[in-house]
């Protein structure tokens, strides 16, 4: 089983197939950690958005229709979970505005100096700039860089052109390299 | 090609999305731009950092829990989407409906009222001696009157009766008007 194409796992996934849907969760879960982790910077949120992604897949098994990558189809679930997630985070904010207290942020790790290296700096500084860009910016720049998706398989699951998301990732690299202006030294 | 070209053309470069062409030609050209090659440098290592720092750092697999989840979650069936009709929406409903049925009785009743404010006009036009439709009143009255006379014919003296025949019938001078219209009208 561990060797079958994502496809045919997912076919037998939906006949009701239990050990199809783990090798599937053993298979992918890292990488949508990573991606989550990407744009959360929250290893927590990261773990639950996972749990939530492959609950979808489960409940929406019937819908499913083998005409492209399967791993497109599971970052696309993906995103659009983070997209709620967002929304539901936006909207929490504003009711805490309201309340005029402390807005939480949706990911915060803390950051000690003294045990930043370099590399460590440099990470923490990408991820924090990574917050500034926009969705679809970082959405391509994750995908291609933190989980290895081709081009094509990130236009799959953002659903537009490849070029498209060509420019996606190099506005994302530019923005970037303002952001960290100065910081890159070699 | 020059070197803001290639700059747009580094990001695809370092992750090996481009065409071989593409890539031999980037290739020459950092083989002897030193600038664009430290630009080359500083992005690779801004996308190395990347993937290593937003990485998740401890992806614990957790698939018992997942599946416990799932089993605890009940599969939802068609009735689960139906709308919830609450006492708020009922009465909305209540209340649209009965909107609606006033709204036919009053449309009814209008109706009427300008049915009945109509009638006296055509009744007007028929006490007037020269209306078209006293004069086709009376011109119905002579045709009935020449058409009993020839349906009983035993009833008038033998001597006076005169056949029967379309021609005896007094002219029509309302050809394109019924009987039917003008009974329409009266009623």
């Amino acid at each position: 089983m561990e060797r079958m194409p994502d496809t045919e796992l997912m076919r037998q996934v939906q006949r009701g197939s239990e050990p199809a849907f783990g090798a599937l969760y053993r298979r992918h879960c890292r990488r949508l950690l990573d991606y989550f982790h990407g744009m959360t910077r929250d290893a927590q949120l990261s773990e639950d958005l996972c749990h939530e992604t492959f609950m979808r897949i489960w409940q929406l098994r019937a819908r499913y229709k083998a005409s492209g990558s399967f791993v497109a189809y599971l970052f696309a679930i993906a995103r659009h979970i983070l997209q709620e997630r967002y929304r539901t985070v936006r909207k929490e904010r504003r009711i805490e505005q309201l309340a005029e207290s402390e807005p939480e942020r949706l990911a915060v790790e803390p950051a000690t100096p003294e045990r930043l290296t370099y590399r460590n700096e440099l990470g923490g500084r990408i991820a924090a700039a990574l917050e500034e860009l926009p969705e679809e910016q970082r959405t391509a720049f994750v995908l291609r860089t933190v989980n290895g998706l081709s081009l094509e398989e990130i236009a799959e699951v953002m659903n537009c052109p490849v070029n498209t998301v060509r420019s996606r990732r190099l506005l994302a690299v530019r923005r970037l390299r303002s952001l960290l202006n100065g910081l890159l030294v070699l | 090609m020059d070197c803001h070209q290639i700059e747009t053309l580094l990001v695809d470069y370092a992750g090996h999305d481009l065409t071989p062409v593409l890539r031999a030609r980037v290739g020459a050209h950092l083989n002897h731009c030193y600038h664009c090659s430290e630009r080359l440098a500083e992005t690779v290592e801004m996308l190395d950092t990347a993937r290593e720092s937003l990485r998740h750092p401890d992806p614990a697999l957790r698939y018992e829990a997942l599946w416990a989840q799932i089993q605890q979650q009940r599969t939802p069936t068609l009735l689960d989407y139906r709308p919830k009709l609450t006492v708020g929406a009922a009465l909305k409903y209540v209340s649209a409906a009965a909107a609606m049925v006033l709204l036919l009785i009053g449309a009814g009743d209008a109706l009427n009222r300008v049915s009945i404010e109509l009638r006296p006009a055509a009744l007007r036009d028929v006490e007037k001696p020269n209306a078209p439709v006293t004069r086709y009143i009376a011109y119905c009255a002579r045709v009935e009157s020449a058409a009993e006379t020839v349906e009983n014919p035993v009833q008038s003296p033998p001597a006076e009766a005169v056949p029967a025949s379309p021609s005896s019938l007094p002219a029509n001078p309302f050809e394109p008007v019924s009987r039917r219209s003008v009974n329409r009208i009266l009623s």
